[in-house]
């Protein structure tokens, strides 16, 4: 099981701006991301960085391996 | 539309394979499936306005950061390598980078700023803040 934390201040404005029910959305990837979190999609080569997309919410992070944590950048609701 | 996909992977290593010829078809219809199916508005945190970038691969591919190409490539050689093309698997590609990509683009400073964040935390030279759960029991979310 990997520890998710806040990796950014930007992300937790963010949560806090989400609505009820996209918080549910977000606990939903959060379940996720506790066990896989590297199935996410992979924004480079190298690096450890995902985006996690799910019913309207886009989660990116990095993904911390030693420690077994994965640190969220940014928040987002799906642009289009 | 489809002429302009094939051309635009010419010399990156993606075009000039047999499947490409039957797939391109499917893809242009996947790609009008998506717009109709695929909208989801909503308002974003700095309420910028979202550039329209068209949902091809070329058009994606181009409006991505230089940082992200390689892993948009990686991904879609991956997709595209398998012996029997996933078209879902590609439609879901290409939503998803879609997405990114505007995102990228509506502001380009906090993306970078992003990956900035993600190399300090790698490096060490900054830890992690709250745990997910300690943020959500603020407002009242039990994990």
């Amino acid at each position: 099981m990997y520890t998710i934390r806040l990796g950014s201040d930007v992300a937790e404005a963010q949560i806090d701006d989400l609505s009820d029910a996209e918080i549910d959305v977000l606990l939903e990837i959060y379940e996720a991301l506790r066990l896989t979190p590297g199935n996410g999609r992979k924004l480079g080569p190298t690096g450890n960085m995902y985006v996690w997309d799910y019913k309207g919410i886009s989660v990116t992070y990095v993904l911390l391996d030693p420690q077994r944590e994965v640190a969220v950048l940014r928040v987002d609701r799906f642009p289009i | 539309m489809v002429l302009e996909v094939a051309a635009g992977f010419e010399g990156r290593g993606v075009a000039g394979r047999p499947l490409w010829g039957s797939l391109l078809d499917k893809l242009e219809w996947h790609a009008a499936t998506g717009r109709r199916l695929g909208v989801v508005m909503t308002v974003q945190r700095h309420d910028r306005p979202h550039p329209h970038i068209e949902r091809t691969f070329t058009a994606v591919r181009a409006a991505l950061p230089a940082a992200n190409v390689a892993a948009f490539d990686t991904e879609l050689e991956a997709i595209t390598h398998a012996p029997a093309v996933d078209l879902a698997a590609l439609d879901d590609f290409l939503s998803g980078w879609l997405r990114i990509a505007t995102r990228a683009a509506a502001d380009p400073a906090d993306w970078q700023r992003m990956h900035q964040e993600a190399e300090q935390l790698q490096s060490g030279a900054r830890s992690a803040g709250p745990t997910l759960a300690e943020v959500l029991g603020r407002r009242g979310v039990q994990l």
